[in-house]
């Protein structure tokens, strides 16, 4: 079930929220479990036994490594048994028949690959859950008592199958005790409107342009200008549509009394490649920042080692998205790039002016995206040759594209910048009568509109679902 | 609290988001609604049944939110303003549908060219088997004979080159061209504005192009009576979009009294035989999918006998197209039987002996001719 849908909307989150607030405060993580629970197995009704089993492993490794507070080794041996089990299952269930395929076409054999489907959200879960237990052993954090809450954590249904990434220390003392006013709840709804209205009026009306590439791409080269609107319109739709979730996630974090970290901030008005990187998915870089770049050494060994540790999470980076060639390679573009800004092109692109600054990021990151969709080495460099002109500079239906998505695109680029924030933010402050009624209005039109695009569907994916 | 006005504005949006959220459901649940939806001309999804089963296939989960959507309220005027919001966007084809000023024309997609090749190869081992002659008609979609009103670039299948190869593949059979008249006549109603089938004018023409080849002598279009059934008809294109802009089409039942009559029209539904007076099911009339005013809906088998002259009997393999095509053709046969190879499984000699008739056309659309995969089912062993 996916948020944006009739009957997320309409039928499971009034449910929700209508027990959520009946129940009394100490009741309220027992609502959290069961409709995260609930939630999950609308989607996976068998997987979600392995939701329950990676929760109680978790929350046990919790319990022993507070036990044996003085037992250095039985705490190790918690941690690793967790980590070890998180790891496998995750590497079982996304990465075995990637695996198995390669190991097959490499050694000509013929082992049986059991392809197993991937369940939903199973590396945003498995992530969050291994934030409690590594933070726990390092002791930057409490360890939660009582597994209804534990398991509340995890299963929470507005981060459970795709973001942000909450780590368990962010929301450790709301899941004891938080507050839920009138205030959080139309605040949340304004951000869930605002979420609401990325992903179902801009994401879903610009995928279709890409869609449509991308099926003459993979048979072919295409015309320039077919290729360049087409990755562009999925620069645009991979943004709203993750952006879209992430708002409407931390928007009913709000309406449930949590605050939930950001997890974009304008990611297309970056300077650099390591400001996108910033302002992109914050959640996870920072996830594989604490937990694996740092204890890597970071970049306190020298700099060939701050190479290598940059390399090696860049490409872990790339395979978390999914399980291909194509994703290790993204994610090592990502990794050069930034290496070389680090250490040679920082000090010229300081020195550019902003709108070029802004232009070399954009475009690589467009660039990036081609590596992220085009699933082999040979389709990728197909698609580069096409945006260079291999199939011809543009053709009757590429002028179709223009002026059936020209509108949504110029709207797209507006969208994507970061100047509505800032209106809104001085608005605020000289007419707050004013745009409290206008965020009033904004949440009606945005249901209203989004409305009219749920009930009749054909086209609603959401593309961060499949990692 | 710094700053309480803010907080008021903040109350008044939890409290009309909470208000929207809590009152439509109960719109969805609580409200009665009609089992037949009738805009978008489909039965209404019902509640799914919830077992072990179903919850483990997940077809409780995607039957539930079918349920929900064909349940939500005011549904038909949702899909009518998604259409025009998305034309104010700026497309110009909304859920396969052109939208022009003028008419609604359902977009055809590339063809599949195993399928059509299947068909190829079951038409041509069909024309050798049977001792009698065998045509194929092949009817281009408005699709094709407005092309030039089409958005410019807009994508849709050449069905000319494509009739023009299939044609160069017929061996051991004759093929008519219903274009050419098509395309001279585009300016005279020959297809619905607002659904896919061609209107009984536009049927005219392919009888008359038939007429030449099948060897009969086409009775001329000011001889017929036409009868202006029903001037409200809004046909399929109008039910995937709900899109109001263009005029209602007019359903025109043409009829020739100095012709021969229909004595009887035998319907079989796959399981049994029934029998109906008169080509004209006007019952259809006053309901949604008025088209099926031409012999209903379709079935796997229809007969048309009549009182021609003569004892010379025709065979269509055929799409609904034919159902506006066979008033025409029944007033130079003494039987006309239309098979749909879409609703039968088993071979069609079960119910029909091939043997009496005389000639055997296949009569379809280019929509239908290169979505389907069906008319290879004509060569089933009896």
């Amino acid at each position: 079930m996916v948020f944006s849908s009739i009957p997320f909307l309409y039928v499971y989150l009034p449910v929700v929220l209508f027990f959520y607030y009946l129940f009394p405060k100490k009741r309220k993580n027992i609502v959290l479990m069961a409709s995260g629970f609930l939630f999950y197995a609308w989607g996976e009704p068998v997987y979600v036994f392995l939701m329950l089993f990676s929760t109680l492993l978790d929350y046990t490794a919790g319990r022993v490594m507070e036990r044996y507070k003085e037992n250095p080794k039985i705490r190790k041996a918690a941690l690793l048994t967790s980590v070890i089990v998180n790891l496998s299952l995750l590497a079982v269930f996304k990465y075995s028949s990637f695996l198995i395929e390669n190991v097959n076409a490499l050694l000509g054999l013929d082992l049986f690959n059991p392809e197993l489907p991937l369940p939903i959200g199973i590396s945003f879960y498995t992530f969050q859950s291994m934030s409690y237990v590594i933070d726990l052993y390092r002791g930057d954090t409490i360890m939660q008592r009582s597994y209804i809450s534990y398991a509340a954590y995890v299963s929470m249904f507005p981060q459970l199958v795709a973001g942000p990434i909450v780590r368990y220390d962010d929301v450790a003392a709301e899941m004891e005790n938080r507050t839920i006013t009138l205030e959080k709840i139309g605040d949340g709804a304004f951000l869930f409107a605002v979420g609401l209205a990325k992903k179902v009026l801009i994401a879903n009306n610009i995928g279709p342009l890409w869609t449509t590439v991308k099926e003459a791409a993979l048979a072919g080269t295409v015309p320039a200008a077919s290729a360049w609107l087409g990755i562009l319109a999925f620069t645009f739709q991979i943004y709203f549509d993750f952006s879209g979730y992430s708002d409407m996630a931390r928007g009913m974090g709000k309406m449930l009394g949590f605050t939930f970290p950001e997890n974009f901030d304008h990611p297309y008005t970056a300077r650099s490649i390591t400001d996108f990187w910033r302002r992109w998915h914050m959640t996870l870089s920072s996830w594989f920042k604490s937990y694996v770049y740092i204890p890597l050494g970071g970049n306190r060994g020298g700099t060939v080692k701050t190479i290598r540790n940059l390399l090696i999470v860049w490409m872990l980076t790339g395979l978390w998205h999914g399980a291909s060639w194509n994703f290790l390679l993204w994610g090592l573009y990502f990794g050069v790039l930034l290496i070389l800004e680090k250490f040679v092109l920082r000090r010229y692109l300081e020195r550019l002016p902003a709108i070029l600054q802004h232009g070399y990021a954009f475009l690589l990151v467009v660039f990036g995206w081609v590596f992220f969709e085009m699933e082999t080495p040979a389709l990728i460099g197909q698609f580069f040759r096409s945006l260079a002109g291999a199939g011809g500079l543009a053709a009757a239906n590429s002028l179709y594209l223009l002026t059936t998505f020209a509108l949504l695109m110029i709207l797209c680029a507006i969208a994507s910048g970061s100047w509505a924030t800032a209106l809104l933010r001085r608005a605020d402050a000289r007419f707050p009568r004013t745009c409290g009624v206008l965020r009033v209005v904004w949440i009606v039109l945005s249901l209203f509109l989004s409305t009219a695009f749920l009930v009749n569907a054909t086209y609603n994916p959401f593309l961060y679902l499949r990692f | 609290m710094k700053n309480p006005r803010k907080l008021k504005a903040a109350h008044v949006s939890a409290a009309v988001f909470l208000f929207l959220i809590f009152l439509t459901p109960i719109l969805i649940f609580a409200v009665p609604k009609p089992v037949f939806l009738e805009d978008e001309n489909k039965e209404r999804t019902p509640f799914p049944s919830f077992n072990l089963t179903t919850i483990r296939d997940k077809t409780f989960m995607s039957g539930f939110e079918d349920y929900a959507a064909d349940a939500f309220p005011f549904r038909s005027e949702w899909i009518g303003l998604q259409t025009r919001l998305l034309l104010a966007m700026g497309q110009k084809e909304v859920n396969g549908v052109y939208i022009l000023p003028d008419r609604l024309i359902q977009r055809v997609g590339e063809a599949d060219v195993q399928k059509v090749s299947n068909s190829v190869r079951a038409i041509n081992q069909f024309a050798a088997r049977f001792d009698g002659a065998t045509y194929l008609m092949l009817i281009p979609t408005a699709a094709e004979i407005y092309r030039s009103e089409l958005p410019a670039g807009a994508p849709t299948l050449d069905e000319k080159a494509l009739i023009d190869q299939v044609y160069a593949q017929a061996d051991g059979l004759a093929t008519i061209d219903a274009y050419s008249s098509l395309s001279a006549n585009r300016d005279s109603s020959i297809y619905y504005r607002s659904d896919h089938h061609w209107t009984s004018r536009g049927a005219y023409l392919g009888y008359s192009a038939l007429g030449s080849q099948l060897g009969f002598t086409a009775v001329p279009i000011d001889l017929f009576n036409v009868e202006h059934a029903s001037h409200s008809f809004r046909g399929s294109s109008y039910s995937k979009v709900i899109y109001d802009g263009v005029e209602a089409d007019t359903i025109n039942l043409y009829s020739y009294p100095a012709g021969p009559g229909v004595t009887g029209v035998s319907i079989f539904d796959g399981r049994e035989w029934s029998e109906h007076d008169g080509l004209y099911f006007r019952e259809y009339l006053e309901q949604k999918d008025k088209y099926a005013t031409f012999l209903g809906q379709n079935q796997p088998i229809i007969t048309i006998r009549t009182d021609a002259p003569g004892d010379s009997r025709l065979l269509v393999f055929k799409d609904s197209y034919s159902h506006s095509l066979a008033p025409f053709l029944a007033l130079h046969y003494s039987e006309v039987t239309l098979i749909d190879l879409r609703y039968l499984r088993s071979s069609f000699e079960n119910y029909v002996d091939l043997d009496r008739y005389d000639q055997v056309l296949f009569c379809y659309n280019m929509s239908n001719f290169t979505e389907e995969d069906v008319i290879k089912f004509v060569n089933l062993e009896k």
